[in-house]
């Protein structure tokens, strides 16, 4: 090293070649780490966990703005539809129009999600139907998550006097005013959980355009925008009979939503027969022909009622009427057998 | 007494001479407390337990055991800690759903019908693709 000298002994390179060496390594080994750390060129995502709608509701958002603003306004939204459209909740509106023995003026909201409700019921001929509540209040599938909860089997003939008043041609909607005739019940858990998914998504967008992640409630889920800004997210299919994260299949989405219906997700079993929550609005019981149906759709609410009609009807009936509707779908029977709709392959790749 | 004095080469292209010293103990310095720091600050090291939202209890996940889970003097379940897995047991809810699930390095136990939500603290890498998944729907 080169000595200084400027009449007095001013040495400061004394350091020896091997040790400059290993200042530069230094150096340049915490500049790399600094570029990786700060220059990532992908986003980070906030994530929060709550629960809401009776399920665990995971948002997982990144944003250039404040993606944790954007999580925490989605959660709220969910807890606000929750409360407002709460089976049981004494304060809430269905609440109010089901225990009304007139008919009841609706905010534009209510009258929006009982009007799609009514038009899903027609589209798949009643196979989903949102005046099922008389029945699932007998089956106890609306208190299934009351830490109280003794599941009974109901007997053919309470069956057959709940079944006279179910049917979704008993709800009348006109100018905001719900009549329900018949002693019929609302009962909108089929859908309310894929609309809190779409009000979600919406709020995202509106917050910042550019946002992207998803918003998964009990694996129903709605994409935000690509992962990453660009990628697909890669959704796999439960296996309706494997272990948890065993699956049967696997897409590939940028946007849109994926909604499953399961036997293996609100049940209880009774001498050994298991009893789930989706039942067949005609005979009153548990659908047996189906296990699992998946529905790929722009929105969540149409899928979600979409994978509870697929689910009633059968697999080959759905795997026509689903396109005609704007879904895709992956049924599984009670064998196990797995059929598709036509246009599901296309999800099986990245395009 | 003989006093042991190491012995430095003058040198220059020596490894080891009496003014490197101090740069190497700093260096050192620097490489203990940034190991010392990532230990430290490391994902994944605490449990958190929220019921109705609030976080009510902390556990590191070295403390191995079962650690019993309440909320207003009533047991909700036990949480089982085992070689850095968990695992809700005895939970008091009516289908034992939430027992299913066994919680690793990342991700959530939830238990619906009592509101509890169990996730490790700090897990700020939620999107994290395993087997070529992001996501499970069903």
């Amino acid at each position: 090293m080169r000595e200084m000298s400027n009449g007095s002994q001013y040495q400061t390179m004394k350091l020896s070649k091997n040790s400059w060496i290993l200042i530069i390594i230094f150096i340049v080994l915490l500049l790399f780490i600094s570029i990786l750390f700060f220059f990532k060129s992908e986003p980070e995502y906030v994530q929060k966990v709550d629960i809401a709608i009776g399920t665990t509701v995971k948002v997982v958002v990144s944003s250039e703005k404040d993606p944790g603003l954007i999580v925490d306004a989605i959660l709220r939204e969910f807890h606000r539809i929750d409360r407002k459209f709460s089976v049981t909740d004494p304060k809430s509106v269905i609440s109010q129009i089901n225990t009304s023995d007139n008919p009841v003026e609706v905010d534009e909201e209510t009258a929006f999600v009982i009007e799609r409700s009514l038009a899903l019921a027609r589209a798949t001929e009643g196979a989903f139907d949102p005046a099922l509540g008389n029945l699932i209040t007998l089956w106890g599938f609306d208190r299934i998550n009351d830490t109280a909860f003794k599941p009974t089997v109901p007997s053919d003939l309470q069956i057959e006097e709940a079944l006279k008043k179910s049917g979704y041609e008993n709800i009348l909607l006109e100018n905001d005013v719900v009549i329900l005739n018949n002693s019929v019940k609302l009962d909108l858990g089929g859908v309310v959980k894929g609309y809190a998914i779409d009000r979600g998504i919406s709020i995202a967008k509106e917050m910042d355009p550019q946002a992207t992640g998803y918003i998964d409630a009990g694996r129903d889920i709605g994409i935000i925008g690509p992962k990453f800004g660009g990628e697909y997210w890669a959704i796999a299919v439960q296996d309706p009979r494997g272990d948890s994260g065993d699956y049967i299949d696997l897409v590939y989405l940028k946007n849109g939503t994926i909604v499953t219906s399961g036997d293996y997700e609100r049940f209880f079993i009774m001498n050994g027969v298991r009893y789930h929550h989706i039942l067949n609005p005609k005979t009153g019981y548990p659908v047996r022909e189906t296990i699992s149906t998946t529905v790929i759709s722009p929105d969540a609410m149409d899928a979600d009622a979409f994978s509870t009609a697929a689910f009633v009807l059968s697999s080959e009936f759905s795997a026509v009427l689903l396109p005609v509707l704007g879904g895709q779908g992956l049924f599984v029977d009670a064998q196990t057998k797995v059929t598709y709709t036509e246009g599901w392959s296309f999800f099986k790749e990245k395009h | 007494m003989r006093q042991f004095k190491p012995r430095f080469k003058e040198n220059s292209c020596a490894l080891f001479q009496k003014r490197d010293l101090y740069l190497y103990m700093i260096l050192i310095f620097f490489i203990f407390t940034a190991v010392y720091l990532g230990i430290a600050f490391s994902k994944g090291s605490i449990v958190e337990v929220r019921i109705n939202g609030i976080v009510q209890y902390r556990f590191s996940l070295e403390e191995e055991g079962q650690k019993s889970i309440e909320s207003n003097g009533k047991r909700l379940m036990d949480l089982l800690i085992d070689q850095g897995d968990v695992r809700i047991i005895n939970s008091q809810c009516p289908l034992h759903l939430c027992e299913r699930g066994t919680l690793k390095q990342s991700g959530v136990l939830v238990c619906v019908p009592q509101k509890v939500i169990i996730n490790i603290a700090n897990d700020e890498e939620p999107v994290k693709e395993q087997d070529g998944i992001d996501l499970i729907t069903g």
